[in-house]
């Protein structure tokens, strides 16, 4: 779904949820007089199950949309071996193949992104603007942080990630 | 060409922590089923104090390793939710104490095979470990020779480019080629120098990769972590020696920055787990 220029994804999850309390309301209101007064502010609660994950992924994705040209100039390539502790906070680039994709369906991507020197999860608090698959070359843009906010080994927070025009080669040249 | 588990700078810590975690907890549980078999009339909560341990042993093994694994650092916040409540029947306390050391120990597999090892801790006189410290040793020789002003240019380059200040790399980069002029030192210091110059200059106005570049001559390999490889671009376009260049001269440029700058010493040990990654094959 668009809106405007964004690209608006949801989740399976949040579909599951909005599923699975729609057949709720349906087969109580069935069974329960008490339940069928209530519709007239339980249905619209029910779509805002729907909207309100809609709302906030535009509102995420508009967000990132208008901070990637900013990192896009500021990041420096490096290689995956050399982003390190001392880097929090450093916007960069990295080139590499998709090795794992998690946490797709709650709009919260992680990809492991491994170059030729090492692996590297790469976290990304919204959905990417294209699908991404294992295997895919990508061009990963975003900020080093550490995995939970002050502990943890250096992870990329992604503000972008593109497939790239480029032949998966071999993983490492060891 | 995954993440590896074992980072460089970890060690084997003592087997009797990682024992703890299961003895604690299914000692507690055995003591709960020992004092209700027996009539003992002591509150079992008592028993699950085995478990809360066992949780805590738990975080601090996952505290200890440089890749954190935050489910089983948060194990003693949940042993006291699940504890810390009486249950009124003898039979559910003790299946709950049997299901949270089985759990425990399910957690204590996954972070010792998925977290790596601990970190190894400095030891007395802030000397080096594993694999850096042997090339150190290695060069030792040659490093002890350059003159403390080019050290310390060395200790500045390794930190600023470690740091991702590459803008601020090369200046620092030709004053360690100035101080080192006249000083007899090995020409693949001054080489060292230019790399990482070159190639932080590279990185910082994000040009491509060039088919042209500074390397350093066979007569340095013995000064090197790494072998020398030939400029030479694969099937895909991609040319191995550049990023050895840059791999060795960071390394000779840190060991020289510790063997003759003590001051720099401390410094250095930000950029330790850094250099011992480049060093990792």
């Amino acid at each position: 779904m668009k809106i405007g220029n964004v690209e608006v994804k949801v989740s399976i999850l949040a579909i599951a949820v909005f599923v699975i309390f729609t057949v709720f309301l349906l087969a109580a209101s069935v069974f329960s007089t008490g339940v069928r007064s209530q519709l007239i502010w339980m249905i619209p609660g029910l779509f805002l199950l729907l909207v309100i994950p809609i709302v906030l992924n535009y509102m995420s994705r508009s967000q990132y949309a208008d901070v990637e040209p900013v990192y896009d100039i500021e990041a420096k390539n490096v290689r995956v071996k050399l982003i390190n502790e001392n880097m929090i906070g450093k916007p960069v680039r990295i080139e590499g193949v998709v090795e794992k994709v998690r946490f797709q369906f709650l709009n919260r991507p992680q990809f492991i992104v491994a170059d030729r020197s090492g692996g590297i999860s790469v976290k990304m608090f919204t959905s990417p603007s294209e699908d991404i698959h294992e295997h895919d070359v990508v061009e990963v843009v975003g900020m080093v942080i550490r995995r939970y906010v002050v502990v943890g080994d250096p992870v990329i927070n992604c503000v972008s990630i593109k497939r790239i025009e480029k032949k998966a080669g071999p993983a490492k040249d060891h | 060409m995954s993440q590896p588990d074992v980072h460089a700078g970890t060690k084997d810590f003592p087997a009797i922590y990682d024992l703890l975690v299961p003895v604690l907890s299914f000692g507690g549980a055995a003591l709960a089923i020992l004092v209700w078999t027996n009539g003992i009339a002591i509150d079992l909560r008592f028993t699950a104090a085995g478990c809360v341990l066992a949780s805590v042993v738990l975080a601090y093994l996952a505290w200890v390793r440089p890749k954190k694994d935050i489910v089983a650092l948060t194990t003693p916040i949940y042993a006291l939710i699940f504890f810390a409540v009486p249950l009124d029947d003898a039979v559910a306390t003790i299946i709950l104490e049997l299901l949270y050391a089985v759990s425990l120990s399910i957690l204590l597999v996954r972070l010792k095979y998925r977290f790596g090892k601990p970190a190894a801790a400095i030891p007395e006189g802030g000397a080096l470990v594993g694999p850096l410290k042997e090339y150190v040793d290695r060069t030792h020789q040659a490093c002890a020779r350059m003159p403390t002003a080019a050290a310390h240019r060395a200790a500045l380059v390794v930190l600023r480019f470690t740091a991702g200040n590459y803008g601020d790399v090369p200046p620092e980069a030709h004053e360690g080629i100035r101080e080192l002029e006249g000083s007899g030192c090995a020409p693949a210091f001054t080489r060292a120098f230019e790399i990482v110059a070159e190639q932080a200059e590279i990185t910082e106005k994000s040009r491509p990769r060039p088919s042209l570049y500074k390397e350093f001559a066979a007569s340095d390999a013995a000064l090197l972590a790494r072998p020398l490889l030939p400029k030479k671009k694969n099937e895909d376009g991609y040319d191995p020696g550049y990023d050895a260049a840059l791999d060795n001269a960071l390394l000779l440029l840190f060991a020289a920055g510790w063997t003759a700058s003590e001051a720099d010493r401390p410094h250095l040990r930000t950029a330790e787990a850094f250099a011992a990654k480049v060093l990792e094959e």
